[in-house]
C-alpha cells in the first residue's frame, strides 16, 4: 500500500536530475537492447538445421577434414548397420547451371544431385507432388516454391520440363517449401541421380555429401568406430580397385553451421568461437549495464538517506523499506526493459542489415529467449535494488535529523569492492572485445597471398562445350588477350574462394623419397593450372620456376606416363618433409593414383596463399599442368569496364548462345568472410557500447564517491587547495584501486582471449600496449571525472561547505 | 504516560566516551505540556529522541504508556511510535519529492489507513492548518511558516497522544513562530501531550512546566 508513494519519491528524485537520469537510463536501455539483439542473433545461429524432424538423429559422414565421402559409403552403412534408418547422398552441381523453361532462363547455383531417400532423412515439406516418387528415376527434379514462381509463374510446374545447361532435361515432379535461411545449405533444385547410381557407388572418389539418419538413442561415436573397422577389415580387402585411406567421422547435423569448416563445405559456415565471443559480449554488456544500474541506485540512494530516515520516524520498518526499494528498482528495470524492447523492435531492420540476418520480433516462437530476458531483468532488478535496499534499510532514523549518530552512510569496503569489480570488468571487457575486433580485422585484411584485385573469374558451362569437354576452342584465349586491357588469361581446375562446394581441388596422395627409400604417402591438394596461372593470380614465386607453357591439347593426353612438372606451395614443402624451398626443388615425388603411380619433379615453390578463408590453415598444394572449368582473367587497373565489355564481345563471338557471366575475385574473397564481417560489425558495436557504458558507469561511481566528500572538499578548497591538488588527493585511492583491478583483469583478459584465439589458424598476439592503453584510458576517465566534480561541486564559500549535509 | 528512571545515554568512539544523558529520572502525565530547556549540548535532543523511541538508552528504564520500552527492538519501537507519537522538527524535515498533501498523508500510510479515510483526514488537517490551497505544492515552494504548518499537520494527522517538538520555531520569524505555538497550544488543549525542546524562555512559558538540563542531568523542574 505504501508503494506508490515511494515510487513517486523515486521518480521525482530521478526527474530532478533530468539530464543525468536520461543519460543513465538511455545507456542502460541501449545496452540491454543490444544484448537482446545479440541473444536473438545467437539463438538464430544455434537453431541452424534444427527444423528437421529428426535433426538430432541426423549426421553427416565426413572424411577427416573433407566434407565429402565416397558414394559407396552410404549403401554400405544402410546395408550393414541396423542402427541406420536411412542415408542420402548429395552432390553439388559444379560451377553454375543455366536452367531454362521456354523463354525463361536463369543461372542457378543452388542445384544438387540427390536420390529418393532425401525425404527419409530430411524434413522437406512438399507443397505439391509426392515424396515417394519425386526423385526415384532419371531426369526428375524437385524445385522450391520461389524457383517455381520464377520459371512458371502461375502455371502448374508439375510435369513440365526444365532444361539444364542446354543439354539435360528434367521433369518437375514436386515443389518443396523454400529452405529456411538457417540451413547449412540451401537448395533450389534437387535433381535425381537416376541411372548414375552404379557410377557413384564406388570407394575411390570422395565426391558426395553423405547424410545418415540413425535410430533414436543410438550413439554416433559407436557407429563411427564400427564403420571405420568395417571399412578397414571388410571393404578394403574385398575391393579389387584401389581404395584410398579414409578417416570416417559422423558429424551431427545441428553442429555443421558452427563447428565445421572443412574442405568442400556446401556453404560458408560460421564458428562456435564467434558465438562465444558474442555471448561473452552480450553477458558483459548486460553485466556492465547492471553494474551501472546498481551505481545509479547507489547514487540515488545517497540522496535518499534523509527520506528513509524520515519514513522510519513515521513508522516504516526495515522490511517495508527493503520492499519499497526492491519494487522501485524492479519497476525501473521493467521500464528499462520495456524501453529496450521498443528500441530492439525499432533497431531490428538496421541490425538485420548489419548482420545479414532476417530476424523477426516473434514473441511466441522465441518464448524461451523472452522468458530468459525477463528473468535476467528481474535478477538485475533484485540485485541492483537489493544492495542499496539493504544498506538503506539500516539507516538510523536519526540520520534524517542530522544528529550525531554512530551509523555511517559510508560503506567503504563494499564500495571499494564494487569499484574494483567495476574497474576489472571494464578492463577485461574492453580488452577482450578489442582483441576480438583486432583478430577479425586481421583476418579480413590479412593478405591472401595473391593479388585479388583486377581479376574476374568466368565459369565455363560444360554443357555448351563440344562433347561436354572443357577445352576452349583454339584461338579463344589469344583472342581474349588481344585487348590491351586484358593482361592475362588462365584456365584451371580451381580458383581461390570457389568454395564452398563448387571447387575441385583434387585430393591426392603423394610419396617422397629419402635416398632410395620411399617415405610414407601423404595427402595433398592437386590443382591443374596453366603456365600463366601465376601471373593471372599474382602468386609469389619463392624458388625455382613456375610450370612451363604446354599446348592445351597435350593436357588430356594419357598413355605412357611422362614425368610431370610440379610446383609446390611452402606448406607442401614442409608437409612433405623438406626443410626449405631450395631443398625441395628438383626433388621427385610419386603421385599415387588408383593402381598406378606417376612420377613428378618439383620445379618451383610458390609462397603460401589463402585459397580459402584465412580461418583455416593453408593446405599443402601441388600445382600441375592442367585446365578446367574456371577461367581467370587479369585486366589493367582502372580498365575493368572496357576489359569486361571486350571479354563479353569475344565470348559472344565464340559462344553466341551462352551469356557471358563472371564474378570479381575480390567479391568472391569477400563472400568467404561473411561470418567474420558479421561478427566484426556486431563486436564493433558491442565494443563501442560497452566502452560508453563502462565510462558512464565509472562516471557515476566516481561522482558518488566525490559527492560524499563534498564537505571535506569545500573546506580544503576554502583553505587554499587548488583543483589540481584536490584531484590528486581524490585520485590517489582510485589509482590504487585501479592498480589492484588491473592485477586481476590483465591475467584474466589474457587468459580469456588466449583461449578464444586458439581456434584460429592465424591469430594476432594482442600487444601489451593494448592493455596499457585500455587501463590508462579508464584511469583518465576517472581522473577527468574527479577533476570535473572538484571544479563543479566543491563549494568555494566555507559557510556553504559547512552547511553541506 | 512517560516515566524514566536513571536514564543514561553514552556515545562512544574508539577514543572518547561522551555521556549525553546521565541519571535522568522524570515523568510526564497525559495531557501535560512540558518544555525542556538547557544550553547547547546538554542532552535535550538526545532526551527527546529517546522519549520519541527513535533511539534506545544506554542504561536506566523508560516506561511509555506503562510499558518498559528501553530494550524494545526497532520494529517494536516503530509500531509504538507510529501509533502514538508525532514529531515536529526545527528544520521541518519534509520530504522534498512529496507534495504538501503527500507529506501529511505519510504517517497514515504506515498506519494502514484506507485511502478514503486518508483523504478525509488530510483534507481536514490542511483545512485546520489553513493550507488547503497549497495542497499540490512541493515544500520548496512554501515559506518557512507554511512548511512548519505542514510539519505540524503531519505530526498530528495520526491523532498521536504525544507530540515531540524539537525547537519548532527555531527556523521561523516571530510571527510565524507565534502561529506555530498557537497550534501547539490548541492541540494540547484538545488533550495531546506535548514535550517541546526550546532555547527560548518565552516559548517555554507556554508549557505547564519546564525541565532544565545541564551536562545530561536534570538540574531543575519548575511549574
Amino acid at each position: 500500500m505504501e508503494l506508490p508513494h515511494h515510487l513517486k519519491i523515486s521518480t521525482r528524485a530521478l526527474l530532478k536530475q533530468k539530464s543525468n537520469t536520461i543519460l543513465n537510463i538511455s545507456g542502460i536501455t541501449v545496452g540491454m537492447a543490444m544484448c537482446i539483439l545479440t541473444l536473438m542473433y545467437i539463438q538464430e545461429e544455434l537453431k541452424y538445421d534444427s527444423h528437421h524432424e529428426h535433426a538430432n538423429e541426423i549426421f553427416r559422414l565426413i572424411d577427416g577434414t573433407n566434407a565429402r565421402t565416397p558414394g559407396a559409403a552410404s549403401g554400405s552403412l544402410e546395408l550393414n548397420f541396423p542402427e541406420v534408418v536411412s542415408t542420402v547422398r548429395l552432390r553439388a552441381a559444379r560451377a553454375i547451371w543455366l536452367m531454362q523453361y521456354g523463354d525463361r532462363a536463369f543461372y542457378e547455383d543452388k542445384v544438387y544431385w540427390t536420390e529418393a531417400s532425401l525425404f527419409d532423412v530430411f524434413t522437406i515439406p512438399l507443397v505439391k507432388g509426392n515424396k515417394t516418387n519425386a526423385l526415384d528415376g532419371i531426369g526428375k527434379v524437385v524445385i522450391s516454391e520461389s524457383v517455381a514462381r520464377k520459371y512458371f509463374g502461375e502455371e502448374d510446374p508439375i510435369g513440365k520440363v526444365l532444361q539444364a545447361d542446354n543439354t539435360w532435361d528434367f521433369t518437375v515432379t514436386a515443389i518443396m517449401e523454400d529452405f529456411p535461411v538457417n540451413s547449412h545449405f540451401e537448395a533450389g533444385f534437387f535433381l535425381s541421380f537416376g541411372n548414375e547410381l552404379s557410377y557413384i557407388d564406388n570407394w575411390s572418389r570422395p565426391d558426395y555429401y553423405t547424410y545418415v539418419r540413425l535410430n533414436e538413442g543410438n550413439q554416433a561415436s559407436i557407429l563411427e568406430d564400427k564403420f571405420q573397422r568395417y571399412f578397414e577389415s571388410t571393404v578394403k580387402p574385398s575391393n579389387s580397385a584401389w581404395i584410398r585411406e579414409y578417416s570416417f567421422i559422423l558429424q551431427p547435423l545441428t553442429e555443421i553451421h558452427l563447428r565445421s569448416r572443412l574442405l568442400n563445405e556446401l556453404e560458408v559456415n560460421s564458428s562456435v568461437s564467434y558465438i562465444f565471443a558474442l555471448i561473452s559480449g552480450a553477458i558483459f554488456l548486460l553485466l556492465i549495464a547492471s553494474i551501472n544500474f546498481v551505481n545509479l541506485s547507489m547514487v540515488h540512494s545517497a540522496d535518499q538517506m534523509k527520506e528513509v530516515g524520515l519514513i522510519k520516524i513515521f513508522g516504516a520498518d526495515r522490511i517495508q523499506i527493503i520492499r519499497q526499494h526492491m519494487i522501485a528498482s524492479l519497476t525501473m528495470v521493467m521500464l528499462v526493459l520495456f524501453l529496450a524492447l521498443i528500441l530492439t523492435y525499432l533497431a531490428l531492420p538496421s541490425f538485420n542489415w548489419l548482420t545479414g540476418k532476417t530476424l523477426s520480433f516473434g514473441v511466441t516462437e522465441d518464448f524461451g529467449i523472452w522468458l530468459g530476458i525477463v528473468v535476467v531483468a528481474i535478477i538485475v532488478g533484485v540485485v541492483s535494488g537489493g544492495f542499496p535496499a539493504l544498506v538503506m534499510s539500516g539507516v538510523h532514523p536519526l540520520f534524517s535529523l542530522g544528529n550525531r549518530i554512530s551509523h555511517s552512510v559510508d560503506f567503504p569496503l563494499v564500495k571499494r569492492m564494487l569499484i574494483i569489480i567495476q574497474f576489472s570488468l571494464s578492463t577485461i571487457l574492453i580488452i577482450s572485445t578489442c582483441v576480438v575486433y583486432i583478430q577479425i580485422q586481421y583476418m579480413l585484411t590479412k593478405p591472401q597471398g595473391f593479388d585479388e584485385s583486377n581479376v574476374v573469374n568466368v565459369p565455363l558451362i560444360t554443357g555448351f562445350f563440344p562433347g561436354g569437354i572443357l577445352v576452349p576452342p583454339s584461338g579463344f584465349k589469344n583472342d581474349m588477350l588481344r585487348s590491351p586491357d586484358v593482361l592475362s588469361v588462365s584456365f584451371s581446375t580451381y580458383v581461390p574462394a570457389l568454395e564452398p562446394a563448387r571447387g575441385t581441388m583434387g585430393d591426392g596422395m603423394v610419396r617422397t623419397r629419402a635416398g632410395n627409400s620411399l617415405r610414407n604417402s601423404r595427402s595433398v591438394r592437386f590443382v591443374g593450372v596453366e603456365h600463366d596461372y601465376i601471373n593471372t593470380l599474382g602468386l609469389q614465386l619463392v624458388h625455382g620456376r613456375f610450370l612451363r607453357h604446354r599446348s592445351l591439347a597435350t593436357y588430356s593426353t594419357f598413355g605412357p606416363l611422362p614425368v610431370i612438372e610440379l610446383v609446390l606451395n611452402e606448406t607442401a614443402v614442409r608437409h612433405l618433409g623438406w626443410t626449405s624451398p631450395v631443398s625441395a626443388v628438383d626433388q621427385t615425388i610419386d603421385i599415387v593414383y588408383p593402381q598406378i603411380t606417376q612420377r613428378g619433379r618439383v620445379v618451383g615453390v610458390v609462397a603460401d596463399a589463402h585459397f580459402r578463408s584465412s580461418y583455416q590453415p593453408v593446405e599443402p598444394m601441388v600445382f600441375t599442368n592442367g585446365n578446367g572449368e574456371h577461367m581467370m582473367v587479369r585486366f589493367q587497373d582502372g580498365k575493368m569496364e572496357s576489359a569486361l565489355s571486350y571479354l563479353d564481345l569475344t565470348w559472344q563471338s565464340y559462344f553466341p548462345e551462352i551469356p557471358f557471366i563472371y564474378s570479381l575475385l575480390e567479391d568472391d574473397i569477400d563472400r568467404l568472410y561473411v561470418p567474420e564481417k558479421r561478427l566484426g560489425s556486431l563486436i564493433g558495436v558491442c565494443t563501442i557500447l560497452a566502452t560508453i557504458l563502462t565510462f558512464l558507469g565509472l562516471f557515476n561511481l566516481v561522482s558518488l564517491t566525490t559527492k560524499q566528500r563534498t564537505k571535506e572538499l569545500g573546506i580544503r578548497k576554502t583553505l587554499g587547495a587548488t583543483v589540481m591538488k584536490l584531484t590528486q588527493l581524490l585520485s590517489r585511492q582510485f589509482v590504487v584501486m585501479a592498480a589492484i583491478a588491473n592485477l586481476v583483469a590483465w591475467p584474466l583478459a589474457y587468459l580469456v582471449t588466449a583461449v578464444w584465439l586458439q581456434d584460429f589458424a592465424y591469430r594476432v598476439s594482442p600487444p601489451l600496449s593494448l592493455y596499457i592503453l585500455v587501463s590508462m584510458g579508464i584511469l583518465l576517465v576517472i581522473i577527468a571525472t574527479i577533476a570535473f566534480h572538484v571544479t563543479k561541486e566543491a563549494p568555494l564559500n566555507p559557510v556553504d561547505a559547512l552547511r553541506y549535509e | 504516560m512517560i516515566r524514566t528512571e536513571h536514564l543514561k545515554k553514552l556515545y562512544a568512539t574508539e577514543e572518547v566516551e561522551t555521556t549525553a544523558l546521565n541519571d535522568v529520572t522524570m515523568a510526564v502525565d497525559e495531557g501535560e505540556f512540558v518544555a525542556v530547556m538547557g544550553p547547547s549540548g546538554c542532552g535535550k535532543s538526545t532526551l527527546l529522541n529517546i522519549l520519541g523511541l527513535l533511539d534506545n538508552p544506554s542504561g536506566g528504564e523508560y516506561h511509555f504508556l506503562d510499558q518498559e520500552v528501553s530494550g524494545h527492538s526497532e520494529r517494536q519501537r516503530a509500531n509504538l511510535r507510529k501509533a502514538n507519537i508525532g514529531f515536529v522538527f526545527q528544520s521541518f524535515n519534509l520530504i522534498d519529492e512529496l507534495t504538501v498533501y503527500e507529506n501529511i498523508e505519510l504517517p497514515l500510510i504506515y498506519l494502514g489507513t484506507s485511502k478514503q479515510e486518508r483523504k478525509e483526514r488530510v483534507d481536514a488537517a490542511m483545512e485546520h492548518m489553513q493550507i488547503p490551497h497549497r495542497r499540490n505544492h512541493f515544500p520548496q515552494q512554501l515559506s518557512g511558516g507554511q512548511q512548519q504548518r505542514v510539519a505540524v499537520a503531519r505530526a498530528v494527522i495520526g491523532n498521536p497522544r504525544l507530540i515531540l517538538a524539537d525547537e519548532p520555531t527555531g527556523n521561523l520569524d516571530s510571527a510565524n513562530g507565534a502561529e506555530v505555538m498557537e497550534l501547539l497550544n490548541g492541540l494540547n488543549e484538545a488533550g495531546t501531550t506535548i514535550i517541546m525542546v526550546t532555547h527560548d524562555q518565552a516559548l517555554a512559558d507556554h508549557a505547564h512546566r519546564t525541565i532544565r538540563l545541564f551536562d545530561g542531568r536534570i538540574v531543575t523542574e519548575a511549574a
